[in-house]
């Protein structure tokens, strides 16, 4: 699942529109769903990030292999030409912590450092900055892993807020819609840990464990880990078979082959 | 433009805390990683201490960090390690992480960062040193890492090899699985310092510490500095209770004689796998190798092979060296 996490529903269009994701009434906040994504549109600033963050991950938690792109405009320097997409590998926002997301997966667009700020900015800055991309971080740390986070932004002015349209946002982000959900498809996949074991062998082994001791149950963990991290096949044919004992004597006989077989 | 799907390459990035941005060893740095996206962060800690890390994907893309270390500057030698007799035993922590990946290594249980930290202030450790000098003292200076291995970058080995010329009380350990000799080679060797080759059969090197060099190309290293002059010793630890064990690790110490004189290596040491019962459980939850699910017995805290086990290893392989090198040049690690 992917988290598409914007302020405006400007900057979120495109992709509501390339994924032809529904509106959803579940959350107090713009939210579009699809098999593979939810889009949010959090509103603009700080705490509005923070709290639509927060709601949408407490609301689908995240798993392992999911991933977070905050995407949305964002004012540079001269030297970022406008419609650049920069992809931020840190964040900041004055008096507080500053954030590193992982960057793990090869890309050809700009980085830099990302200025989370109050208002829209006017003054000159010597790096981007946003409204909202550091509250994401901060919130969305507390559900997933650092390599799970993207932050896309898309340079829509030189510090002059007012000369940029809804519709030029649109348009300047649309521009890389594609490219930003391919990105985060293949880091989808990059960070998708490999199962070790089907969902049959690990119904098996969770019927076993049932019948075994917890001492008994960590050691045939650990065998079965083994076992497969060496390279080994499909699982003896004792580990899919029920399990009935009466007696500990039993279970002990039947556990040492299971180990003997592993 | 089309998004691709393979991890950057090893330092893509270089993190440099702002404090050393000035310093010449950091800018060294930089002029050999022109490539590196540089980001400029308060505290190491901030980015390797992190929350969130996930060591396995870290491993795929290292990044470097240079920073400056604060006190302590050395370390009490560990429980874990030899001393070689020596009163005052010390391990530096001159760089956090490794450019290597051993799934028998504890740094993966250790840390919850598989970047690596390199600290440029090495003078302060030299500092922190200077006290205890007045007696023979052993710095094993490769202890939670490998300074070889990243010498051409770090040039770390090269400043302690310098510093050790000056202190007539100290003797460096310096212990690599790197074949990058040509990093020192220019330097004149000094008998307190003795370079420690980690020895595995190819195999296992194949199977189990990726990103390391062959077992021939640590062999080559270890003839070539053996013929510039320098102690070397040998470390065939951890030995791994894999399948034909004593016969794959006794081949090893043929082939390792087959290309170096006896007498000429300072010393082999023997040694069976062993880690801290909590790293082990670290390491467990990484499910990257087979290596930590082996059923270890808990002795005091460390995981080790069973006694019986252990022995079996230990005194197959003491015998098949003694056949090449007398007893006292041959040390074993066993739990005291």
């Amino acid at each position: 699942m992917i988290y598409l996490i914007a302020a405006l529903p400007a900057e979120t269009r495109p992709f509501i529109d390339l994924l032809k994701a529904t509106l959803s009434d579940v959350l107090p906040f713009g939210l579009y769903t699809h098999d593979t994504a939810l889009i949010a549109v959090t509103g603009s600033g700080h705490d509005n990030a923070l709290i639509a963050t927060s709601a949408l991950l407490g609301h689908r938690p995240p798993q392992a292999n999911d991933v977070l792109v905050n995407v949305g405009i964002a004012a540079a320097p001269q030297a970022y030409a406008i419609g650049t997409l920069m992809i931020a590998h840190k964040l900041t926002c004055k008096g507080q912590h500053d954030y590193y997301p992982d960057m793990l997966l090869r890309h050809a667009w700009e980085e830099c450092s990302l200025e989370s700020v109050l208002e829209p900015q006017c003054t000159p800055l010597s790096h981007p900055c946003d409204m909202e991309a550091h509250a994401v971080f901060k919130t969305a740390s507390r559900f997933m892993g650092v390599h799970q986070m993207l932050f896309a932004k898309v340079v829509s002015d030189h510090f002059e807020p007012q000369r940029v349209s809804k519709e030029e946002a649109t348009v300047m982000i649309g521009a890389h819609a594609q490219a930003l959900l391919e990105y985060a498809d293949n880091l989808e996949r990059f960070i998708t840990p490999k199962a070790l074991f089907s969902a049959e062998e690990q119904a098996a082994i969770a019927q076993l464990k049932r019948g075994f001791t917890k001492t008994q149950s960590h050691k045939l963990d650990d065998a079965l880990h083994r076992y497969r991290l060496r390279g080994g096949g499909a699982l003896p044919k004792l580990c899919f078979e029920p399990l009935h004992v009466t007696h500990k004597k039993e279970r002990g006989a039947r556990f040492d082959a299971i180990i003997r077989a592993l | 433009m089309t998004p691709s799907s393979a991890p950057f390459e090893r330092f893509s990035h270089l993190y440099i805390e702002r404090r050393v941005l000035e310093l010449p060893q950091t800018k060294r740095i930089m002029a050999r990683l022109t490539g590196a996206q540089v980001i400029i962060i308060e505290h190491y800690k901030d980015l390797f201490n992190r929350r969130g890390q996930n060591y396995d994907l870290q491993e795929r893309s290292k990044k470097l960090i240079l920073a400056h270390k604060e006190a302590p500057y050395m370390y009490e030698g560990s429980f874990y390690s030899d001393g070689f007799g020596f009163e005052h035993f010390f391990y530096t922590a001159g760089m956090l992480g490794c450019v290597y990946d051993c799934d028998y290594c504890y740094l993966q249980g250790l840390y919850n960062s598989a970047n690596i930290v390199l600290f440029v202030n090495t003078e302060d450790f030299f500092d922190a040193l200077l006290p205890y000098l007045g007696r023979p003292t052993l710095v094993a200076i490769s202890y939670d890492t490998d300074t070889l291995a990243l010498e051409s970058l770090a040039l770390q080995s090269r400043a302690w090899i310098e510093f050790a010329r000056t202190q007539a009380q100290l003797h460096l350990e310096i212990r690599t699985k790197s074949a990058n000799i040509r990093a020192i080679d220019d330097l004149e060797p000094l008998d307190r310092v003795v370079l420690a080759w980690t020895l595995s059969p190819q195999s296992v090197i194949e199977r189990y510490e990726h990103d390391t060099p062959s077992l021939a190309a640590r062999l080559r290293a270890i003839v070539r500095a053996l013929e510039l002059g320098w102690r070397v010793r040998v470390c065939i630890d951890p030995v791994l209770d894999v399948e034909g064990c004593d016969a794959l690790y006794g081949a090893l110490i043929d082939e390792l004689f087959l290309h170096v004189s006896p007498e000429a290596l300072y010393s082999l040491t023997l040694g069976t796998f062993r880690m801290s019962a909590q790293h082990l459980r670290r390491l467990k939850s990484l499910r990257r190798s087979d290596l930590p699910f082996y059923p270890y017995e808990v002795r005091e805290g460390m995981a080790l092979y069973p006694l019986e086990t252990e022995q079996r290893i230990l005194s197959s392989l003491h015998e098949h060296a003694a056949r090449y090198l007398e007893p006292q040049r041959i040390r074993l690690w066993q739990q005291p």
